[in-house]
């Protein structure tokens, strides 16, 4: 995948991600530094799966090719 | 961006899928929502009314401040109606415009039956109107309606629903993302697969695919990868082919040319010199013969048109048979050809002529290379197999050149080829036709000592074949 398609799909998932919170969060009326703060805690428990399933896999390919 | 076919398709159904569930999914939210919010307010409304009609009911004179100030905090409308179905105003009250209320439905009330139903004002606001009749002793006195305004509600509904769509949207965007970068890891290696295949068809068979994964499109990697080495293998032995044919060709036709030519200008001294010129040219013509015979029968065999007919055999008869045909040869070179074989050896399933080729080739190739010695050809029937060996003990064969002998024109001694004669071919006759005849073909040798081809026919299978037929 080149860099711009690697751009373009993130920036989709982040636009994506924030229409989804704001939407989730603007029943309460609450201000942008907490709504800033929940999408900053939401984008971390997206992040810890993907890593953990990132790094299992990269061990598991590097340690099949071995 | 570069947009591919396969990553379009792939995309193009998951969002059209994506669309349809976010648009059923939020149609259900939406009515699931409405019709919530509108049964809790029509509940509220009746529990008010049902309260009023109680305090109403009471006769008291505080009753009606009291309803109207518990009106005013509930944030609903009571209008009160007389025995006559005309509204109730307070002292310097303006009478209100009630275009809702429809006389059925005063009537209805004033015969004790309570009334429900839902309106709109011009402005297209929504209100529910609940009627409750009064009851004093066993009669209806009189009458109250509470209005309630669903304003709120709508709002509040309207406001739900954009935030339905905005977060449809997001689901969208989100799923978008994602199947942009799962479209191009999916069609990235079908992608890889068709530019090599596309290199391939243009004759690049030496590039290979870089196979990670293990899963079916992984397994076609390979088999391409496969496909590409067996297409370069075909493409090299091609070649090597067409190479030696024509050397091997050209050859005995320059001394057919040569020595023809000498003849024809009168260049020979004597007869004897002419004579031996002629030798040579017929000796020409008959391994130009025996070449091509040979090529024409390998490649009938590689064509799959020979058909071998196949019946039981002695393989004792066919050795005597064909030791009888290269006994002068051997004499002549002053080999002692011997026999060794067995008594009681089972008979093979195989084909009598090709059989009596494949000994041939052999005896001829053992005289060939051997100066001194003698040629032994040996039988002996085992339980499993029989086995038939061929012994020499000629120059023999260099252990690293083993694995090639029995591909097409391989000599082992190169520089020597014509001083041995042979036309390269008669080791690749001897595999194919024994692996036609579900033989095996192994060879032994030692340089200086002699070398031994070995045929096995095992029964095993021969008999279990039989067996299934």
């Amino acid at each position: 995948m080149k860099k711009i398609d690697w751009f373009f799909s993130l920036f989709l998932i982040i636009v994506g991600l924030t229409c989804l919170l704001f939407s989730a969060n603007a029943f309460g009326h609450e201000s942008f530094l907490a709504f800033g703060r929940i999408f900053f805690k939401v984008c971390m428990w997206v992040a810890c799966p993907v890593i953990l399933f990132g790094s299992l896999y990269l061990w598991f390919h590097y340690r099949n090719k071995e | 961006m570069s947009i591919n076919r396969i990553g379009l398709k792939l995309g193009a159904a998951v969002i059209v899928l994506m669309i349809v569930i976010l648009v059923s999914s939020g149609l259900a939210v939406d009515r699931l929502f409405t019709n919530f919010y509108d049964a809790q307010m029509k509940d509220n409304t009746q529990e008010i009314a049902a309260h009023f009609a109680t305090m109403a009911e009471s006769n008291d004179t505080s009753s009606q401040s009291m309803i109207r100030a518990f009106a005013k905090f509930s944030d609903v409308k009571v209008f009160w109606l007389n025995d006559e179905g005309r509204i109730l105003t307070l002292p310097g009250e303006k009478q209100p415009n009630l275009s809702f209320i429809r006389s059925r439905d005063t009537r209805r009330l004033l015969s004790g039956h309570s009334v429900a139903f839902q309106n709109h004002d011009v402005h297209g606001n929504r209100f529910y109107v609940v009627g409750k009749p009064i009851q004093i002793g066993k009669t209806t006195g009189s009458a109250i309606y509470i209005v309630s305004s669903m304003k709120k509600i709508d709002d509040s509904l309207q406001r739900l629903r954009n935030l339905l769509v905005l977060s449809g949207l997001g689901a969208f965007f989100l799923a978008l993302g994602m199947i942009l970068i799962m479209s191009k890891l999916l069609s990235r290696p079908l992608l890889r697969m068709q530019q090599m295949t596309d290199k391939m068809a243009k004759g690049n068979w030496d590039t290979r695919l870089q196979v990670g994964s293990r899963d079916e499109i992984g397994m076609l990697g390979h088999s391409i990868n496969d496909l590409a080495a067996s297409l370069q293998r075909y493409r090299d032995t091609r070649r090597a082919f067409f190479s030696n044919i024509s050397h091997e060709l050209r050859t005995p036709v320059t001394y057919l040319q040569g020595y023809a030519k000498v003849l024809t200008d009168g260049l020979v001294d004597s007869d004897k010199e002419k004579k031996q010129y002629l030798s040579i040219i017929y000796q020409e013509s008959v391994r130009l013969e025996h070449l091509i015979n040979d090529l024409f029968d390998l490649s009938k065999m590689e064509e799959g048109q020979i058909k071998l007919n196949m019946e039981w055999m002695d393989l004792k008869i066919t050795i005597k048979t064909t030791v009888q045909k290269v006994k002068l040869k051997a004499e002549s070179k002053r080999l002692s050809l011997q026999l060794d074989l067995q008594d009681q050896v089972p008979l093979i399933r195989g084909d009598r002529k090709r059989m009596e080729q494949v000994l041939l080739n052999l005896l001829e190739n053992a005289i060939r290379y051997t100066e001194k010695g003698s040629v032994l050809v040996r039988l002996t029937g085992k339980k499993e197999a029989t086995v038939l060996s061929v012994s020499d003990t000629g120059i023999g064969i260099p252990k690293e050149e083993l694995p090639y002998i029995f591909e097409r024109f391989y000599r082992v001694e190169k520089s020597r080829a014509r001083e041995y004669g042979g036309t390269g071919l008669g080791l690749s006759i001897v595999k194919k036709y024994v692996e036609m005849q579900d033989g095996t073909v192994r060879v032994d040798s030692q340089m200086g000592v002699g070398t031994t081809f070995t045929l096995i026919f095992t029964h095993e299978k021969k008999q279990r074949r039989d067996g299934m037929k």
